[in-house]
């Protein structure tokens, strides 16, 4: 029995080993070291921001550029992430916040250890040095929204969905697209800020939870990338094509069948690809000392003329100007 | 050790047991049975509570397995049978709970195993009713019982519970079964459905059937006739035609003592009075009156549905009564929870030691302390940890436990011994009045005997002791009233010492009521 | 007993290789006093959970804590936002600080209570009363919050339990082996600990033996909020912001931590140092991998692997010290119910 505690001991330690060999070398460099984390690991839209990320490695050979981020959409696990990569020591950080406000203490002690902070999608962390945004969050909701009017034919009831009610961006989204709403007083809002913690298939359920209790509502605003899946698939299944409007953020690829059926009536988004790129550049800039003026172009599709105007905290805030809205006839045009 | 019984005839033993051992955790259970079994005959095992009388019928029904020892089936040996393969050879047993499946019909239940074993154990085809209905009139008659329509169709769980025993015993018969195994099978039957039952078994045994019951009703036993098997301590001291045994040298054998004389029982109880119950009520007793002296064993005894157990249980706090008194030492008390019981100095050792009474994974030293463990703290709440060790070691000196390393499990110890550490934890609460449920069963006969010494030393001592039990040597020895219960009520008193088995024994019985149909 | 020994030893065993390994893939910055200080103040949070899952594992009867971490939370939203409105944390920091971390104490102890007297009194099953407390604390938790982060602050106390050092050991860390400390005392000098382990082994034969059972029902329970409790000062120290939803992943880490501690989770065993350590183990795997820059998935399944490991050796070493012990336990035992 001894022996047989023993061998698996060195079994766990052996395959322990294995799994740690290829990371070996990754540590053991000189290089600077630019760590992006990201909401959470797996789905399509940060896949997406993971090629981004790869192609800024390829394009800097000088610089260790990686992704990273949770198996689940919890913030305490984010954090441990960001705490391990704040220990271990790296260059910089290119953080994606599930929630700005958890992750505060921690940037803190990252900028008072030296380390460069770059964060996306989280204009109101106070410990960063720039975040990042694709578009002013304001305008690219209102422009949601009225996409949604358009189709609406400014009448109807009409629902938001957002990640959670902690998703900055998400829920200055879904505000700027209720302020807009206000021009048409045609339109009702009614249940407001489903959260869908970018779950498809509890989205799925919800929508047709939201289809059932209000069988004349007539648009959905959503927010996260998955969100407009759910619910475009819910409108498809009962047959609500092109009779329900949906507007949301979301990528091409993924939402291609449920376009072309009618179902889903626009998508915004931005390139997540490009917003990866472009943490990693502003990160090197401040990195090599180089300073951020407004009207700088940083080599990135969207971000050749960014704003740059002082943030909450000790930082900047880098607004771009890659809003896209595509619909049935011209999402081909962006591949993926 | 006994030999097994080959007769002269031609049929050869299809079932034989040899060298048979079972351990079960540090008990040796069965210590090397040799048994063999022949087409035709009866056969009676006899012997107390825990002398491995059940534990060899499930071995050969297949329900556990022995730790040594093989199983020879129509000439195959196995180490060990499962109960398919035990069916399939025709060995059925009717167990002391029937294992009847209440929610089912009569003709279900009957039939079932017979599918069950024909189809080897599965039932993937879908069911034969036609033939469920043929088998279960077939084996109905030949109990004795009704056929019509509306009894095979009656659920099982309306049916009184001398009926049930009839239909368990019946698909004994449908499987067409070579040996059948009956555990304790007229406990509750009336004297006409007992005659009903020897004649089904004769029947049986016309038809080449083996017959095996397990009883302590001896009378029925020499009616029957066949071979008696004495079991003691998991061994066999005894094979052999039973009229060749009187009654009086089978309860010998049993025991392992002569009942006659060896009163353990000596000194007189005080004058005054102890324990005081009027009007007892609670689920299972109506309006009891009992009263114990200080230094006075009073037993209790009756059927198993007769009240005792509700009776111990409601003095003991764990079912409270709901309404009457109880005076102790002269002081009205309310017994609502076990706590209480103990705050006002009553122990109690529970029927199932196992179960109710030890913690098994635990260090002997915790479960003889854990009555007094708020006892053993200081003011701030500290146990006393040097205390507790030596409580324990002194209890386990007392009671004579046969190992001095106290952290052991309590769960290795034999059965003996873990009831003497229930016991010796009783003591450490200063009881006034002792409740002993069944104290010696599944017990060897050494620690039988130091219990009852113990017992008597305390009762000496001024102590108070109610000793509820079914096994009636054990009372005739060591009480100095017995009350007998029945139906919740206390039906008799009988003095002790003057008594004799048989006595308290119709005693037990005659006031049962006649089981209605 | 020696089954815990062995436990033991193999923690201390696994911690090692984990320090040991973590040292090889970094080139050594794994063993560096930053990086150690950095885990070593992770720990507390999900170490106080799962402390109060053993606990309730302890009792016996399917008991456990699912309530943890939203009770965490609800602590230190519910307290901050009342504390708030009486002291500030700006110009008041040291008796903000003190009020905060008394509110969320208080919060913690009463919802475990709550906890404690479902269980013992109305009898509701563990794992359903706790999923329902937890789902009502969070739920509270968002009421209060009005579903947003709630700014604790950084006054002068609460900061330094966040970040500061006692000799060179973060103090949140100092309060998570205190508080360790004081349970395991509590489990080996009291009644209580006894009662509980007892009663965890065989609740039939307590109440015979006439434990006060609704009495350390409730105890333990309102000792795993009051650690719940702990836990959200320190996530609120640490993080700034207290938030409803934080660490809904705790939930089963906790549980995952106390098994592989190995506690019964049918009750009547359960070491606190043995958690302490596999706390820390789970930790030290997890920077490691974050060291290695391995993605989180494979966190997940490392974790999956050490507990299958450990699991399976735990049964082969209590097999082989203790065979008498299991069969004891065997149903068909001699048991005093033969035919009467």
């Amino acid at each position: 029995m001894k022996s047989l505690s023993k061998k698996l001991l060195i079994g766990v330690a052996a395959a322990a080993v294995s799994l740690a060999a290829p990371a070996a070398t990754v540590v053991a460099q000189d290089k600077p070291v630019i760590a992006t984390v990201v909401k959470i690991s797996g789905i399509p839209w940060f896949d997406r921001m993971s090629t981004g990320v790869a192609a800024f490695a390829l394009a800097n050979p000088d610089i260790d550029a990686s992704q990273s981020g949770p198996a689940t959409a919890d913030s305490a696990q984010q954090l441990q992430i960001v705490n391990d990569l704040v220990a271990k020591g790296v260059d910089a950080l290119a953080v994606v916040p599930m929630d700005p406000a958890v992750l505060e203490g921690t940037l803190q002690r990252a900028i008072e250890r030296g380390i460069i902070v770059v964060t996306h999608e989280a204009d109101n962390q106070t410990n960063t040095n720039a975040d990042v945004e694709a578009f002013n969050n304001a305008d690219y909701g209102t422009a949601l929204n009225e996409r949604l009017a358009q189709c609406m034919g400014g009448e109807g009831k009409w629902t938001t969905f957002v990640g959670s009610l902690g998703s900055r961006t998400h829920m200055q989204w879904v505000g700027s697209g209720e302020e807009n709403a206000k021009k048409y007083p045609g339109m009702a809002l009614v249940d407001p800020n489903n959260e869908s913690f970018d779950d498809a298939n509890g989205t799925y359920e919800k929508a047709k939870e939201i289809l059932r209790k209000y069988p004349d509502i007539k648009g959905f605003q959503t927010s996260a990338g998955n969100d407009v899946l759910g619910v475009g698939r819910a409108i498809d299944e009962a047959g609500l094509s092109g009779k329900v409007c949906l507007v949301g953020t979301g990528l091409p690829n993924p939402s291609a069948d449920l376009l072309d059926s009618g179902a889903i009536t626009a998508i915004g988004f931005w390139d997540p690809q490009k917003a990866g790129m472009a943490m990693n550049v502003i990160a090197k800039l401040l990195l090599e000392k180089k300073e951020l003026t407004d009207g700088m172009d940083l080599g990135v599709e969207g971000y050749d003329h960014v704003s740059v105007t002082k943030g909450p905290g000790a930082g900047v805030l880098v607004v771009g100007n890659g809003m896209v809205l595509a619909d049935k006839s011209n999402y081909k045009q962006y591949l993926f | 050790m006994c030999v097994p019984l080959i007769s002269q005839s031609d049929a050869a033993p299809f079932l034989e047991l040899k060298r048979i051992e079972k351990w079960f955790g540090g008990v040796h259970a069965l210590r090397g049975v040799d048994l063999a079994f022949e087409p035709g005959q009866a056969y009676h095992l006899l012997g107390e509570n825990g002398c491995g009388k059940s534990t060899v019928i499930k071995i050969m029904s297949g329900a556990i397995k022995p730790s040594a020892g093989t199983i020879v089936l129509h000439g195959q040996r196995f180490a060990s049978v499962t109960p398919i393969q035990a069916l399939s050879a025709g060995i059925e047993t009717v167990y002391q709970d029937l294992s009847l499946l209440p929610n089912l019909t009569v003709a279900e239940n009957v039939a079932l195993s017979e599918q069950l074993v024909r189809a080897n154990g599965r039932l993937a085809r879908l069911f034969d009713r036609k033939r469920l209905r043929q088998t279960a009139e077939r084996a109905l008659a030949a109990a004795g019982l009704p056929t019509d329509r509306a009894f095979l169709d009656t659920v099982v769980s309306e049916l009184p519970l001398a009926s049930r025993q009839l239909v368990a015993i019946a698909r004994a018969i449908a499987t067409r079964a070579r040996l059948v195994i009956m555990d304790e099978p007229t406990t509750s039957l009336t004297r006409r459905e007992v005659d009903n039952l020897i004649g089904v078994v004769e029947r049986l045994r016309s038809e080449n059937v083996a017959v095996l019951f397990v009883t302590h009703k001896l009378d029925e036993c020499y009616r029957i006739g066949g071979n008696a098997i004495v079991f003691r301590d998991g061994e066999c001291v005894a094979q052999g035609p039973i009229q060749g045994y009187s009654k009086q040298q089978l309860a010998e054998l049993m025991t392992g003592r002569s009942i006659e004389g060896k009163r353990y029982r000596s000194a007189a109880p005080s004058q005054q009075t102890l324990l005081s119950v009027e009007r007892l009520e609670a689920p299972g007793i109506h309006q009891v009156n009992l009263s114990l002296r200080k230094g006075e064993i009073l037993g209790i005894t009756g059927l198993a549905d007769s009240g005792r157990n509700e009776l111990a249980m409601a003095l003991a706090g764990i079912a409270p009564a709901m309404s009457g008194t109880v005076t102790l030492d002269g002081k009205t008390i309310h017994i609502r929870r076990p706590a209480d019981a103990i705050a006002h100095g009553i122990g109690y050792i529970p029927e199932d030691r196992l179960a109710e009474g030890l913690f098994l994974d635990k260090s002997i030293r915790e479960n003889e302390i854990a009555l007094i463990i708020s006892r053993l703290s200081n003011a701030f709440g500290i146990v006393n940890q040097q205390e507790g060790r030596r409580v324990a070691a002194r209890l386990s000196e007392e009671m004579r436990l046969n190992t001095k390393d106290l952290e052991l499990p309590v769960g290795s110890l034999s059965g003996g011994n873990q009831q003497r550490v229930l016991i010796g934890r009783a003591l450490t609460i200063a009881p006034k009045l002792l409740v002993l449920h069944g104290p010696t069963v599944g017990v060897d006969v050494g620690s039988k005997d130091t219990i009852y010494r113990a017992i008597q030393k305390l009762a000496e001592a001024g102590m108070g002791l109610i000793i509820i039990s079914d096994d009636l040597p054990e009372l005739l020895q060591n009480a100095d009233r017995i009350l007998v219960m029945n139906s919740g009520q206390i039906v008799a008193e009988i003095d002790a010492e003057q008594a004799s088995e048989d006595q308290l024994y119709k005693a037990i019985l005659t006031n049962a009521p006649e089981t209605a149909q | 007993m020696g089954k815990s020994a062995g436990q033991l030893v193999m923690l201390i065993v696994i911690n090692g290789l984990l320090l040991v390994l973590g040292a090889l893939i970094s080139g050594g910055s794994f063993l560096s006093s930053y990086n150690l200080q950095s885990m070593a103040s992770q720990v507390p949070e999900i170490g106080l959970l799962a402390i109060g899952v053993m606990l309730a594992m302890c009792a016996g009867q399917g008991g456990i804590d699912l309530s943890g971490i939203a009770l965490a939370n609800l602590s230190g939203v519910v307290s901050a936002v009342i504390m708030s409105t009486f002291v500030s944390a700006s110009t008041d920091p040291s008796a903000f600080s003190i009020a905060f971390i008394a509110g969320a104490v208080l919060i913690g102890l009463l919802g475990g209570i709550i906890n404690g007297a479902l269980i013992a009194y109305l009898k509701i099953t563990p794992i359903l009363c706790t999923l329902g407390t937890q789902m009502a604390f969070m739920g509270l938790a968002v009421v209060v919050s009005g579903g947003k982060a709630v700014t604790v602050g950084s006054p002068a106390l609460l900061s330094s339990i966040g970040n500061d050092m006692v000799l060179q050991v973060p103090i949140a860390f100092v309060i998570f082996a205190f508080a360790a400390a004081l349970v395991a005392a509590l489990l080996r000098f009291t009644p209580y600990g006894l009662w509980l382990m007892l009663m965890g082994t065989n609740p039939k034969a307590a109440l015979y033996a006439g434990f006060p059972k609704n009495g350390v029902l409730v105890a333990t329970y309102a000792i795993s909020g009051l650690l719940s409790g702990v836990a959200g000062i320190i996530i609120a120290a640490r993080n700034v912001n207290v938030k409803f939803d934080y660490g809904s992943s705790y939930l089963l880490i906790a549980i995952l931590i106390a098994v592989m501690a190995g506690v019964k989770p049918e009750g009547g065993y359960g070491r606190v140092l043995s958690v302490v350590l596999s706390a820390i183990a789970l930790q030290l795997m997890s920077s490691l991998l974050n060291f290695g820059g391995l993605s989180n998935f494979v966190r997940d399944f490392a974790w999956g692997l050490l507990l299958l490991t450990f699991l399976a050796v735990g049964r082969y070493r209590i097999a082989g010290f203790l065979p008498s012990i299991k069969r004891q336990t065997n149903p068909s035992a001699p048991s005093p119910q033969g035919p009467k």
